[in-house]
C-alpha cells in the first residue's frame, strides 16, 4: 500500500500539470485535451462504472463528461479547487442522473456486492479528510462512504443497511457537519 | 462552523443522496443563489478525494473514438481534407456535365469503376476519398480516407436528417467478403474525423468501399451493422 501510494507522483506536482492541460484544453488544443483524457479516463471511468454500474452506461456517462470538459473547460478556475475535483464533479453528476434515469424507483440488485473501501487509499493529501472520516462512529461512516462511492440515494442506503430512512437522513446531515468542523480545524 | 440549512443541502447534493426531483430542485437554483453554489464548490472540494477510494478501470479504446467525433475535426485535419474535397467536387462536376439525361447514380457508378480501374495500385497510401449516397440520388457523404495518417474524415455533402436515438455508423467494406468494419459513429451536422488503425488500416488494401448503416444511438451493439445500409459508395483514389 505504501507503494502504491509513493508511487503516485505528488499530488502538488499533477495539480499543475492537469491544471495547464485544463487551460491549453479551454484554449482549443486538442492534443492537450487527449492527454488530460489519457491521464484522468481510468480514475474518472471507475468513478462512473461504480456507479452506474454497467460498463456500457459507464463509457456514455465518461463520454459526455469529456464533451462538456471540452466546452467548459474554460470555467474551470484553479481558485475552486484542485482539477481532479472539478473533473470528477462533472463525472460524477452525469453519473448520478444516468443512474436515476434508469432506475428512477428504488431497485436493489442483491447480488451486488460492494467492496467495503479502504480509507488507506487515499492519497497523502488527504491525510486530513481521512483523518475526519475517521472521527465518524462505524454505522455513520459507511454511510458516507457507501453514499459517495455507490452514488446511492438517502432511501437506497435505508433499505441497503435496513434502517429507518430518517435515521439515514440524520446520519447522513450528522456526518456531513461533523466533516465541514473537522475539516475547518 | 457548523453548517446551516443550505450548506447542508449543498453537501447533500454533493454526495449525491438526493432523490432525482431534489436534484433537480438544487440544480435550479444553483444559477440564481450564489451562496449556494459556493457551498457547492466547497463540499465538491471537501469530498473529491474520496474517489481515491475507487478502483481505477480502464475505459474501452472506442470512448476517446466517440468523443473525438462529437467534438468534429480539429482545424488541421479540415483544411487537408477540404483540398481532397475539392478535388472530388471538381471530379463530380464533371460527372454531372458529362450525364446529362441518364441516371446521376448509375452514371456515377460508372465512372467510378472506370476511374477506380485506371488508377495504378502505387499510389494507395495518399488520401484517397468516396461519395456515398442512397440508392438513386446524388452524393450525401463525403469521405476522405488518409491511410498514412490513419485519419478518415467524413463530412455530409448536404442536409441529412436523423430522427432522435438513432445514429449513422460507417463500415469499411473488406475485400474478402468479411463483417463490415466499423469506423465510427458520424455526425449529421458536420465534419467527423474518424481514426484508422487495426483491422481497418490493414483492410483498406482491397476494400470495394464504404457504408452507412443506421443504428440506435452509441452504434450499433454488435460490432456488426444492425439497422439498414442507408449509403454507400467507392472509395477512390485521388
Amino acid at each position: 500500500m505504501a507503494l502504491a501510494v509513493e508511487a503516485r507522483p505528488l499530488t502538488a506536482r499533477r495539480d499543475r500539470h492537469l491544471e495547464r492541460l485544463l487551460a491549453a484544453t479551454a484554449g482549443g488544443d486538442r492534443g492537450a485535451f487527449a492527454d488530460l483524457y489519457a491521464e484522468t479516463a481510468t480514475r474518472l471511468f471507475g468513478v462512473a462504472l461504480r456507479i452506474v454500474g454497467r460498463r456500457d452506461h459507464a463509457e456514455d456517462v465518461l463520454q459526455e463528461a469529456f464533451v462538456r470538459v471540452w466546452n467548459a473547460a474554460g470555467d474551470y478556475r484553479s481558485a475552486r479547487g484542485a482539477p481532479m475535483a472539478w473533473l470528477s464533479t462533472i463525472v460524477r453528476n452525469k453519473a448520478i442522473d444516468r443512474k436515476r434515469r434508469e432506475r428512477p424507483e428504488v431497485e436493489l440488485d442483491e447480488t451486488r456486492q460492494e467492496e467495503k473501501p479502504d480509507l488507506s487509499m487515499l492519497s497523502e493529501d488527504s491525510r486530513q479528510l481521512q483523518a475526519c472520516l475517521e472521527t465518524l462512529d462505524e454505522p455513520q461512516r459507511h454511510c458516507v462512504l457507501m453514499a459517495f462511492v455507490e452514488g446511492y440515494t438517502h432511501q437506497e442506503l435505508a433499505a441497503r443497511l435496513e434502517r429507518p430512512l430518517g435515521t439515514v437522513k440524520s446520519w447522513i446531515r450528522r456526518s456531513l457537519g461533523q466533516l465541514k468542523v473537522c475539516l475547518e480545524t | 462552523m457548523t453548517p446551516n440549512g443550505k450548506d447542508l443541502r449543498a453537501g447533500e447534493y454533493v454526495l449525491g443522496t438526493l432523490e432525482q426531483n431534489e436534484r433537480r430542485a438544487v440544480e435550479a437554483d444553483l444559477s440564481r443563489d450564489a451562496e449556494l453554489s459556493r457551498y457547492v464548490d466547497e463540499w465538491s472540494q471537501r469530498l473529491a478525494p474520496m474517489i481515491d477510494l475507487i478502483k481505477p478501470v480502464s475505459p474501452s479504446p472506442a470512448v476517446w473514438r466517440r468523443i473525438e467525433t462529437a467534438l468534429g475535426p480539429a482545424p488541421r485535419t479540415v483544411e487537408q481534407g477540404s483540398q481532397a474535397i475539392q478535388r472530388l467536387w471538381e471530379r463530380l462536376s464533371f460527372w454531372k456535365l458529362t450525364t446529362a439525361g441518364a441516371g446521376f447514380a448509375a452514371a456515377a457508378a460508372m465512372v467510378l469503376l472506370i476511374v477506380t480501374i485506371a488508377v495504378p495500385p502505387q499510389v494507395v497510401d495518399a488520401p484517397r476519398v468516396a461519395a456515398l449516397s442512397a440508392t438513386g440520388s446524388g452524393p450525401d457523404w463525403l469521405v476522405t480516407v488518409d491511410a498514412e495518417a490513419g485519419r478518415i474524415d467524413a463530412r455530409p455533402a448536404g442536409e441529412i436528417g436523423l430522427e432522435p436515438g438513432r445514429a449513422f455508423e460507417l463500415w469499411l467494406l473488406p475485400a474478402s467478403g468479411d463483417a463490415p468494419l466499423s469506423l465510427g459513429l458520424l455526425d449529421v451536422a458536420g465534419a467527423t474525423e474518424l481514426r484508422l488503425e487495426g483491422t481497418a488500416l490493414a483492410s483498406l488494401g482491397g476494400t470495394p468501399g464504404l457504408a452507412i448503416s443506421l443504428e440506435p444511438a452509441g452504434g450499433s451493439p454488435t460490432g456488426a451493422p444492425t439497422g439498414p445500409v442507408v449509403y454507400q459508395g467507392a472509395l477512390l483514389a485521388p
